[in-house]
């Protein structure tokens, strides 16, 4: 579903990472491993089309990403370290804004629920007052509110306390069983069920 | 595709209401300066509606540098504007909703200020009118210019002053063509020829301005 081949990076004329080739089929949880400063982040960047890769080519469903790139702009979602969400506006203006943005229209009411799924309870204050889980949990809504097939998350879970992993472990393993792909880079041990898994380990080159 | 268009402007107004002080900033700096002239020139009421129309636009445009920053550093910032990059819409169209936004919270007020300005400089007969048909298409000017530049300095520390240094010198024909044609109505010539120019710098820069602000966007946040 997703391939990459002889994949490298340089920046500022140093060596990212290089010759990175894999190819990972639907319902595959990533996890992209590796010590601080290894690259982890950049390479999350690269798969979603956010960096140009110094060499090598990606494709999504079979064809390269510069002749699908529509197609996949819908189907991938990424997450940054950076979440995204505007200070000034309440989780539900944010979701709102972002699903529109993301291609897709859901109603106000199922946002409230998924919003409220994940424990929040001040949906109508602005961001800047919610701490930083609380502001992941946010993000993380986007991704069960519109479910793309390709997620790619970076660090997904830093901010969130037990109770928080344990609602995204499961909408993790649900994504999963209906097929989806998830790349996700990560320090947490933590247990999701999955037929297929798959590591990339940076930082050894 | 519309409703993207919609929802980020709508986004964006709803910020700009948020962080009111981010509107009221420049609508009060431009009101302070051309006071400051009105009083210290006060006595001189020849010079004073002389240099009148440039020192209205002097001062629309340096309340409006300031604010040019804002449109894109914040999303910057929070990684908004990743989202806006990743997103399956153009991303032309998303900027010109958020240059709409600000045009709509921020050149309006300074807009509807123009006859009040006109009015402390001595300003008489149809040059009130004349400068605000310059300034309805000069704003939308000036923040097209500015986002241009915002886009290309982003990634860069410091970009607010930078920001200004490079930005300013783009501006320039704009003030010049917009008082010119103040000059030329109160002189009884025809302001024809320096409001068509202004017409088609406008023009241009609608049709092209969103196109070039995206390009530099997408180099500035992919690097």
């Amino acid at each position: 579903m997703f391939k990459v081949s002889a994949l490298s990076l340089e920046r500022n004329d140093q060596k990212i990472f290089s010759n990175l080739t894999f190819n990972v089929e639907a319902g595959t949880l990533v996890r992209v491993l590796g010590p601080n400063g290894s690259g982890k982040s950049s390479l999350l960047k690269v798969l979603a089309g956010l960096w140009t890769p110094s060499s090598g080519t990606l494709y999504w469903r079979g064809e390269p990403l510069a002749a699908n790139a529509p197609l996949f702009a819908l189907e991938r979602c990424y997450l940054g370290h950076q979440l995204g969400l505007q200070p000034a506006l309440s989780p539900l203006q944010n979701l709102t804004l972002w699903l529109q943005v993301s291609g897709v229209s859901v109603t106000p009411a199922k946002i409230r629920e998924a919003l409220e799924l994940l424990g929040l309870a001040d949906l109508e204050g602005p961001c800047e007052n919610l701490s930083r889980g609380e502001c992941q949990r946010v993000a993380l809504a986007m991704l069960w509110l519109n479910p793309p097939v390709c997620w790619i998350l970076d660090e997904p879970l830093t901010a969130l306390d037990r109770m928080g992993i344990e609602v995204v472990c499961e909408q993790f393993e649900m994504h999963l069983k209906k097929g989806g792909l998830i790349f996700m880079a990560t320090h947490q041990v933590f247990e999701i069920p999955s037929p297929q898994a798959f590591e990339i380990q940076l930082g050894e080159l | 595709m519309r409703h993207a268009f919609w929802a980020v402007m709508r986004g964006d107004i709803t910020r700009y209401i948020q962080r009111l002080s981010d509107c009221l900033i420049p609508f009060l700096f431009c009101l302070m300066v051309v006071s400051v002239f009105a009083i210290s020139l006060g006595q001189n009421t020849a010079l004073l509606a002389k240099v009148g129309p440039a020192i209205i636009w002097i001062a629309i445009l340096l309340a409006l540098v300031w604010s040019l920053e804002g449109i894109l550093r914040m999303d910057y910032e929070t990684g908004s504007l990743e989202k806006l990059v990743l997103s399956p819409h153009p991303l032309p169209l998303l900027l010109l909703a958020k240059l709409v936004a600000h045009w709509l919270m921020i050149g309006v007020p300074l807009l509807l200020l123009s006859p009040l300005l006109a009015f402390m400089l001595g300003l008489t007969n149809g040059e009130p009118w004349i400068l605000g048909i310059t300034l309805l298409l000069g704003i939308p000017l000036f923040s097209m210019i500015g986002a241009l530049g915002a886009a290309l300095s982003i990634g860069l520390p410091q970009g607010g002053v930078l920001l200004a240094i490079l930005v300013l010198p783009w501006m320039l024909p704009v003030v010049l063509l917009g008082t010119r044609c103040v000059a030329a109505m109160s002189a009884g010539l025809s302001f024809k020829p320096e409001l068509l120019l202004l017409l088609a710098m406008f023009v241009f820069l609608l049709a092209l301005g969103p196109v070039a602000i995206s390009v530099a966007l997408k180099t500035s946040v992919s690097c």
